[in-house]
């Protein structure tokens, strides 16, 4: 024995076991990755599908065929619906295993066994009862229900498929991760709808209104974010012909109520505990547009529908596209998720639907009275103590690391938090199991609609996050409705105030019936349309609904075309879902021209005013990539937002009581009040007017443009397009499996739409024309696989960030555009 | 035997044996090389050519594949390297595994 050698050559291997077995940060564990029989590169394999191919999976009833055509659509055939879920969970899962598995650990806070940086995200699941909600309602679904049947059924076929996947097929997330695929459970469809609830439903117009009165006092406060949109263009038809700009004056900012400074402050940071992820209001960042146009306002005399919802961009995408036929029973195309079985928004032969966020007020709070302020273990309602539910919560991180141990506590109402002395309980109808199956039973029970009439009877009970559902048939019927459990509060009466817990009377008394929902079938107008916009006319004396609505300048524009036309083709509906015309700068701009105009005439316009209104006055007011003046609009419009609402910030020390800066609504009511005390800068000593502020905030909007992107207006860096791109981020956000510079006609709040940051937009586009023959186009931005090594990985981006749509195939896929046929036979368990 | 045939059968064994079981075959069949081939000629040379050769076979299956390029060079990506240098690092592990085991194996059994 080599005494010297054999501790050299042993370090050595001993080295490149340890980086082989367990990696070295940032590597991982490069055994298996470099592993060319069935490591990574082993990918290369089996990343596309196969010409033909075949699979088990246990229960199916007769054989199921799934045809893929040349856009890596699958086209299920199978002899029963539960049939078809099981041969869609299977090609689901061969495309999104890691997507599936990410969503549902979002949603369970579990995000942190595969990386402890995701530990705060975890926690915040956890805490507004994501996990605990998803758990109830499955626990209340029936156990022989048509929705518990298809759950099953899909997540028998997710889990075949992943039995007998190769082993060079794992996804790529897991070998980074060093992580194998967990079994999929029926319930965890559940968990994705939570998840979804959070990104949709999860919307807070009390914390805002409390923290602004903290700082300005309530009335201003409640202005800001008020419970009616001060321009009108509803989705209910409200039989005007154009939008209604009500703009009351806005109440000057007050001071805060001393007296109540202690407990708001309170109460507001305890909501702020509830509602850390709402601080970028994610919720109200969710937009969408959707429209139908009835067979009398088409050139071919056929209804047409669009659709487009807006969500953060990911790669891959969101939705699926699939369609599913079951013989006589079933034959629907269109979008699902990947983690729930059925199409969610698409079409059959007869109907077509669509659906748009209603962005309803469905969260509420309650300050508790409790046994004891540390650990408390009853609550009192009416005199009564009841018993706190508590769940011990384990955190872990990888390699079943624990790291963090909490105490959950709910009530009747909801999770139970404590900040400061205050315990509060929210109530979220996400949380709650009325009507708990037919979140997922609707959609089943759409895919086999024949007429609006139906679909409006078979979506009645869809629990939420509440919907604008618009619908079309082949009878050239046209519908829509505002679809969800809406709360009705006592004495009917708002969401923004926190109730006291200790009495019942504070509880909410039911749900809205749906034949009192926004809706309208049918309407003289010829067109229905909805883009996030309060969905009825307060004028009509609605109830309580929500608050802080978005302005609706989508939606106008979206009615001022549709208004405009009568011969409407599928190409026009095309066009127009890629319109990036502004309403919102239509109605802008001239302020700002304005302002200039007039300090020129009082002789205090500087050269740096001139020259920015010089360049504004030249846009065209479309968001198109080769544009170079929409850049200087935005950037002025977030100085004016910086200058205008001052007296909304706080210290950095106190960041988490800061309201967020309220909507396009509340600065066109402050446009009408050209001294309002809103206009002063608190900074300066002088008392600014608005024109002072938007004159201000466009020179100092052309700075920020110049020092970003150069002096010279006429350079291409000052293009939309490359100044604003759109970014679709890999669902671990690893740059290499990322697209971060697709330019693409859209801009904030136009038809199409775009976030500031660039990674906000259309998650899809949706096209139906319901003739005898029904003819649909889709698009969305990324691909069918979830595999970036796959050509279907990003195929779609480039058409989309065009405009273009393709035409679908549904029916029988023509021999020249298969792609691959997968043959799926009964296996066992 | 030449050492060519044995670089071939060596390499043949890893090959089977990373198909088998995975990558842990290429360290436990390298360091039993060093200790049944101690006597032979170069047994730690052997093992580093055979560790190459047993992985290049399965990296030229892979790269039938139809996405090769577009996987290597896309882990290329990830790893802030490029493509021809994954391919390399994929011939370089075993390299230096096939070199370290069998060369302590080999010190294990050498008698001075």
């Amino acid at each position: 024995m080599r005494i010297g050698p054999l501790i050299g050559f042993s370090l050595v291997t001993g080295g490149l076991l340890w980086i082989g077995a367990r990696g070295a940060a940032p590597l991982p564990a490069l055994g298996p990755l470099l592993d060319p029989a069935n490591g990574v590169l082993a990918m290369s394999r089996t990343t596309e599908l196969p010409r033909t191919w075949s699979g088990q999976v246990p229960g199916l009833s007769a054989p199921a065929t799934v045809t893929y055509d040349d856009r890596g659509v699958p086209h299920v055939k199978a002899a029963t619906i539960e049939d078809a879920y099981r041969a869609v969970g299977f090609v689901v899962a061969r495309d999104r295993l890691f997507q599936m598995e990410l969503q549902f650990r979002a949603s369970a806070g579990r995000l942190a066994e595969l990386s402890p940086r995701a530990l705060p995200l975890d926690t915040l699941a956890r805490t507004i009862g994501l996990p605990w909600g998803a758990e109830r309602r499955f626990a209340a679904l029936p156990k022989d229900s048509p929705a518990m049947r298809a759950l099953e059924a899909y997540a028998d076929g997710v889990n075949a498929y992943v039995a007998q996947m190769p082993k060079a097929a794992l996804p790529v997330e897991y070998r980074l991760l060093g992580r194998t695929p967990m079994r999929w459970e029926a319930k965890h469809a559940f968990y994705f709808l939570a998840r979804m609830n959070q990104t949709l439903s999860f919307a807070l117009p009390e914390l805002n209104v409390l923290k602004a009165q903290l700082l300005v006092g309530r009335e201003a406060a409640e202005a800001l974010y008020a419970p009616v949109a001060s321009i009108q263009e509803p989705i209910q038809p409200n039989g005007q012909k154009a939008p209604r700009f009500d703009l009351p004056p806005m109440p000057d900012p007050g001071a805060p109520d001393p007296g109540a400074m202690g407990e708001t402050k309170v109460v507001a940071m305890a909501l702020s505990a509830f509602g850390a992820m709402a601080e970028g209001d994610e919720t109200r960042r969710q937009a969408s547009n959707n429209w139908a146009i009835s067979a009398r306002r088409t050139r071919d005399g056929h209804a047409i529908l669009a659709g487009d919802p807006h969500l953060d961009l990911s790669l891959p995408s969101i939705w699926y596209e699939v369609q599913l036929t079951v013989p006589g029973r079933l034959d629907t195309y269109g979008f699902t998720f990947a983690g729930t079985p059925g199409v969610v928004l698409g079409f059959n032969r007869d109907v077509a639907w669509s659906a748009t966020n209603t962005g309803a007020d469905v969260v509420d709070f309650y300050r508790e009275t409790v046994d004891d302020a540390k650990h408390p273990t009853k609550y009192q309602v009416d005199g009564q103590w009841r018993p706190i539910e508590t769940h011990a919560e384990t955190y872990r991180g990888p390699r079943d690391v624990v790291l963090l141990e909490d105490t959950l506590r709910f009530t009747h109402r909801g999770p139970l938090r404590k900040l400061g002395a205050q315990w509060v309980s929210m109530r979220w109808t996400a949380l709650d199991t009325t009507h708990a199956a037919a979140s997922l039973s609707s959609f089943q029970a759409a895919d086999t609609a024949k007429s609006v009439a139906m679909l409006m009877e078979t979506t009645a009970d869809y629990p939420g996050p509440a919907q604008n559902f618009v619908m079309a048939d082949r009878e050239g019927n046209i519908g829509i409705r505002s679809t969800g459990l809406y709360p009705i509060r006592p004495a009917e009466g708002s969401g923004l105030v926190v109730r006291d817990g200790s009495t019942s009377a504070s509880d909410w008394t039911g749900y809205w019936a749906p034949k009192d929902y926004p809706q309208s079938v049918n309407p003289p107008q010829g067109y229905l349309a909805s883009a996030n916009q309060q969905p009825i006319d307060p004028k009509g004396g609605s109830r309580y609904l929500g608050a802080d609505w978005p302005p609706p300048w989508r939606a106008i524009r979206i009615n001022q075309r549709l208004r405009a036309d009568s011969a409407w083709t599928p190409a026009a509906v095309a066009r127009m879902q890629v319109d990036s015309a502004s309403a919102r700068a239509d109605f802008l701009v001239p302020y700002f021209l304005d302002a200039a105009a007039r300090l020129r005439a009082a002789g205090r316009e500087t050269p740096q005013i001139a020259r920015a209104a010089k360049l504004l006055a030249e846009w065209r007011r479309a968001y198109v990539p080769s544009d170079k003046r929409a850049i200087l609009f935005e950037f002025s419009m977030e100085r004016l937002n910086q200058l205008l609402w001052d007296e909304l910030e706080r210290p950095d020390s106190q960041a988490a009581l800061r309201p967020r800066r309220p909507t396009g609504l509340a600065l066109a009511r402050l446009l009408q009040q050209p001294n309002s005390k809103w206009w002063d800068d608190r900074h300066t000593p002088a008392l600014e007017t608005r024109d002072d502020i938007l004159a201000r905030a466009l020179a100092l909007g052309l700075e920020d443009v110049q020092k970003a992107f150069g002096k010279d207006s006429s350079s291409d860096d000052w293009r939309w397009g490359h100044a604003s791109p759109i970014r679709l981020n890999h669902l671990l956000a690893i740059p290499a499996f990322s697209v971060d510079s697709v330019q693409a006609r859209s801009g904030p709040e136009t038809i199409a739409p775009r976030s500031a940051g660039g990674t906000h937009s259309a998650s899809e586009r949706l096209i139906v024309e319901l003739g005898p023959t029904v003819r649909a186009w889709t698009t969305y931005p990324g691909g069918q696989s979830g595999n970036p090594f796959s050509v279907l990985y990003r195929d779609r981006i480039w058409k989309w960030a065009n405009g273009a749509v393709d035409s679908v195939i549904f029916g029988d896929v023509p021999a020249a555009r298969v792609r691959s046929t997968l043959t799926l036979t009964a296996g066992a368990k | 035997m030449s050492s060519f045939l044995r670089i071939l059968l060596l390499g043949a064994a890893i090959t089977a044996g990373t198909m088998a079981v995975g990558w842990w075959a290429l360290p436990v069949t390298t360091f039993a090389w060093g200790l049944v081939a101690s006597r032979t000629r170069r047994p730690v040379f052997v093992a580093t050519l055979a560790a190459i050769l047993g992985w290049g076979v399965l990296l030229a299956w892979d790269a039938s594949g139809e996405s090769f390029r577009l996987v290597a060079s896309g882990m290329g990506n990830v790893l802030k390297i490029n493509g021809p240098a994954f391919i390399e690092l994929v011939l370089l592990y075993p390299a230096l595994v096939g070199f370290a085991s069998s060369g302590a194996a080999h010190a294990l059994m050498r008698e001075d």
